[in-house]
Parts: structure tokens; sequence; C-alpha cells
């Protein structure tokens, strides 16, 4: 096989996934953000301890901050078997404290909000978890100074 | 390494000239990686990855996305340079390990992407995205084991609710099943003589043919559990089953016996005898209730032995198996 070809063909996956690594990021950067209300969600997934799995609570979130005034009707999270699940990935050292407070979320009285980067044509992505009103890092140095 | 001892032993022996001798030494040690420079190249190798890879994981919460992206795509183009290079040279071992890495690379990619951007959606998306990329590692690639992973990954991507779907629709139909079998053993041929066509070149066409007629083998399974030891009378359907069973294992036996492979004949003979076992042996618990049952049952086990030992010795005299 001629050599250009070959290096063509062993290097089109990696370019395809720079592409698609920069359009995100593109996307990060370029897009405007809105907050919008997360619930809790019962994960059933192996994997759940590094990420928060929730779900999009539309009647807890302000739609003013979205066009024309209404929230959008195209869904932010991409359908898997458990439905239309989101995902916040957290690292691993966090994951523990930040599953339970989400988890009792309804007892502790917390409010939980994530920050989305929207763009029209393009499907947002989230960009920072908060946690009443706050960025989960900053929370939790926040309440372990508290405690 | 031939030992100088055996060259001298076989040149005594009149087997060679000392010429030929001398020859093949020379071409022994000038084509001779020392096993233990090998050895070193492999273990340095290891210790440096996963020293590599235990740093990274030690300060991966640490590191800013950039130099995760920075790592992750610094290491492809290491593996994708290896491949190229080792491709170009033909080193097709190596060629095999890079290309395997480059898949791998894919995965941890698309793992990390959506990691950094907090992507959702399930397995499926992963795998087929992971599938699609990886098509031309897997086509370079002479390696069975990764062709086959890559088409693990693939199959897996598809929808699992569909699947069940179209397996709720055949399960519970024997002429269905079958035709299923059969089906899955046609694709199976037709990937094997594609790849006879392709003079192997691509392991992909050889790796779809060995899972197709493994999903037959397993569907055949099923029959014969669903239908084809059923143990209190002898309907249609089980009449059915169990003469498809055996005309399929009998026919895999005579395109096994008419191709001259030995192994395959041998699974499939295992595999009738072991039916025709667990055929009678579902009948037995009826037989084990009278003496007369018991009597035959014995007999039957005896006479099942001995024709068994005869056929398997018949078998092994026949020219072609020699």
């Amino acid at each position: 096989m001629n050599k250009k070809i070959l290096a063509l063909v062993l290097g089109l996956p990696c370019f395809l996934l720079m592409c698609w690594v920069l359009r995100l990021g593109y996307i990060q950067k370029t897009g405007r953000d809105v907050v919008v209300s997360i619930s809790g969600y019962d994960p059933r997934d192996l994997l759940s301890g590094r990420y928060i799995s929730y779900i999009i609570d539309w009647e807890e979130t302000d739609c003013a901050q979205f066009e024309e005034k209404k929230c959008p009707n195209t869904p932010f999270c991409k359908e898997n078997r458990f439905g239309q699940t989101c995902r916040f990935y957290v690292p691993e050292k966090d994951a523990a404290v930040l599953d339970e407070l989400f988890a009792l979320q309804s007892t502790n009285g917390l409010r939980f909000e994530v920050v989305y980067v929207v763009k029209k044509g393009f499907t947002p992505i989230a960009k920072e978890l908060l946690i009443d009103g706050l960025p989960w890092r900053e929370f939790l140095k926040v309440s372990a100074k508290k405690s | 390494m031939i030992k100088q001892s055996k060259l001298n032993l076989w040149v005594q022996k009149n087997l060679l000239t000392q010429n030929q001798a001398d020859e093949i030494l020379s071409f022994e040690r000038s084509h001779h990686n020392g096993f233990l420079t090998r050895a070193l190249f492999v273990v340095a190798g290891l210790f440096i990855g996963l020293g590599l890879c235990l740093i990274v994981a030690a300060n991966w919460d640490a590191l800013s996305s950039s130099a995760k992206f920075t790592l992750d795509f610094g290491l492809f183009f290491a593996f994708i340079f290896g491949a190229f290079d080792s491709l170009t040279k033909n080193k097709k071992h190596l060629a095999d390990l890079f290309l395997f890495l480059c898949f791998l690379m894919v995965a941890a990619t698309i793992g990390l992407t959506g990691q950094v951007f907090h992507l959702s959606g399930g397995w499926q998306r992963f795998a087929l995205f992971w599938a699609i990329l990886s098509l031309p590692y897997a086509l370079m690639s002479r390696s069975f084991s990764l062709n086959m992973v890559w088409l693990l990954v693939l199959f897996s991507a598809l929808d699992t609710v569909w699947f069940e779907k179209i397996w709720r629709i055949f399960a519970n139909r024997l002429d269905m099943m079958c035709v299923l079998v059969v089906l899955l053993c046609l694709l199976g041929y037709g990937a094997k003589r594609l790849s006879v066509k392709l003079k192997k070149r691509f392991a992909l066409a050889n790796a779809f043919h060995r899972l197709m007629i493994f999903e037959a083998y397993l569907t055949l399974v099923f029959i014969v559990f669903k239908w084809g030891v059923a143990s209190s009378f002898m309907s249609s359907l089980n009449f059915g089953a169990v003469a498809f069973i055996v005309l399929f294992l009998a026919s895999r036996m005579w395109i096994a016996y008419k191709g001259q492979h030995l192994s395959s004949f041998k699974t499939n003979m295992f595999l009738l005898e072991a039916y025709v076992f667990l055929f009678f042996a579902a009948r037995f618990d009826r037989l084990l209730e009278s003496g007369v049952g018991l009597v035959l049952c014995g007999l039957l086990m005896l006479g099942a032995f001995y024709a068994f030992k005869k056929f398997a010795r018949y078998i092994y005299k026949l020219e072609i198996f020699k």
C-alpha cells in the first residue's frame, strides 16, 4: 500500500476524534450559559460512583433565560436504555460525598443546578454543577470550613 | 535457533551436506535476536508503560482538560507512528500490537471526551462510535483477536431492545429457529469464501465466519433444550427438532470430511455423541421406574459405548485423517 494512503488511513480516526473534541471545545467557549434545575435519578449503573446521574427538572427551571422565553423542546441529553438521563462527571475522591448530598436532596434542602452551554444548532454541553448557587468545588470547601 | 550439534548429526546421517549446514547456521545467526534481548525490551517497555499509567492515574484529577487531551493524543500519535513504521517495514507482529493499541486508544479518547464534556448516552452509542472509528485498525490488522473484539463491540452496539423483540418472535417457533441456524451458517460460509478470495488479507472476514458459526451452534443449543430433549413424549415438533439437530451436525461432519478438517470433524462428532447421550438421559427417569427399564438402560449404555468406540476407530483409520 502506498505510504501516503497508509498514513491517511491510520491517522483518519485520530483526526476525526480531534475534530470532535475541537467542535465541543468551540461550543463550550462560544455558547451562552443557561442554568437548569436537576433532580436525582436512580442510576442503576455500575459506573455511577464517578458521575452524578440526573434528569432535568424543567418545572423548577427559569425558562426566561432561553430564547423566546420558553424552555426548549429539544433534549439536552442523549437517550440511553434508562431514558434521557444526564451525567456530570466528578473526581473519584469527591464522588461519594457528592453522591450522598445529591441522594439526600429532599431532606437536606440543597438546590442542585447544572450550567449548560447552549448554541443554536448544537446539543447543549454541561459545564458546571452548582449546589445552592455555588460551583460544587467551592461549595465543598465552604461546607468543610463550616464543619 | 537450530543447534550446531543437531546440524552435525544431520550431516553425519547424510540428510544435509556440509555446505547446506553452514548456510543454515549463518542464516539462523543473522535472523536470530537473542531471547534475552527481546525479553529485556518487553519487560522494560512494560515497566515504562505501567509507570507512565500510574503517574497519570495518580495525578488525573490535578491535570487540566487540555493536559489530559495532550497526553491522550500524544500517546495516540505515538501508537499510530508505531503501526505505520512496523507496517511499512513489514514487522507483522509489532504492527498488530500497535494496531490493537490504536484500537484501544479510540475507546480511551471517546471516554475521555465524554468525561471532560460530561456527555451522556449509553453503551450502545459509545460502542457504535468506537466500532466505526476503529474500523481502519481492524481492517489493517491480521490479528484474529482484534477483529473478533471489533465485531463484538459492533454487535453490542445494536439496540438490545430490538434484539429482544426479534428474539421473542423467533424463540417460540422451531421452524424460524432452524431458518436462523441455516442463515447464520450461510453468512459464515459467505464470509469464509470472501476470506479465501481476498487471500486471507483481511482477518475480519474470518472472524465474522467464526462468530456466525458460533452463534449458529448457540442457537442449536437453544433448540436442543427447548425441543430436542423433550422427555414426556415424541410429538412431531420434537421429531422435527431431533431431525434438524442430527442433520445439522451430520452435515457439519460431512463438510469437515470434505475439507479434511479433523478438529472440526471431531468436535461435531463429539457434539453428536453428547446430544444422543443427552437425548436418552432425558428419558432415563422413566426407564428407571421399572426393572425392564433398568436392564434396557444398562444395555443401551453398553451398546452406545461399543458403537462410539467402533465408530471412532473407523474414523481415525480413514486415510484423509492420517
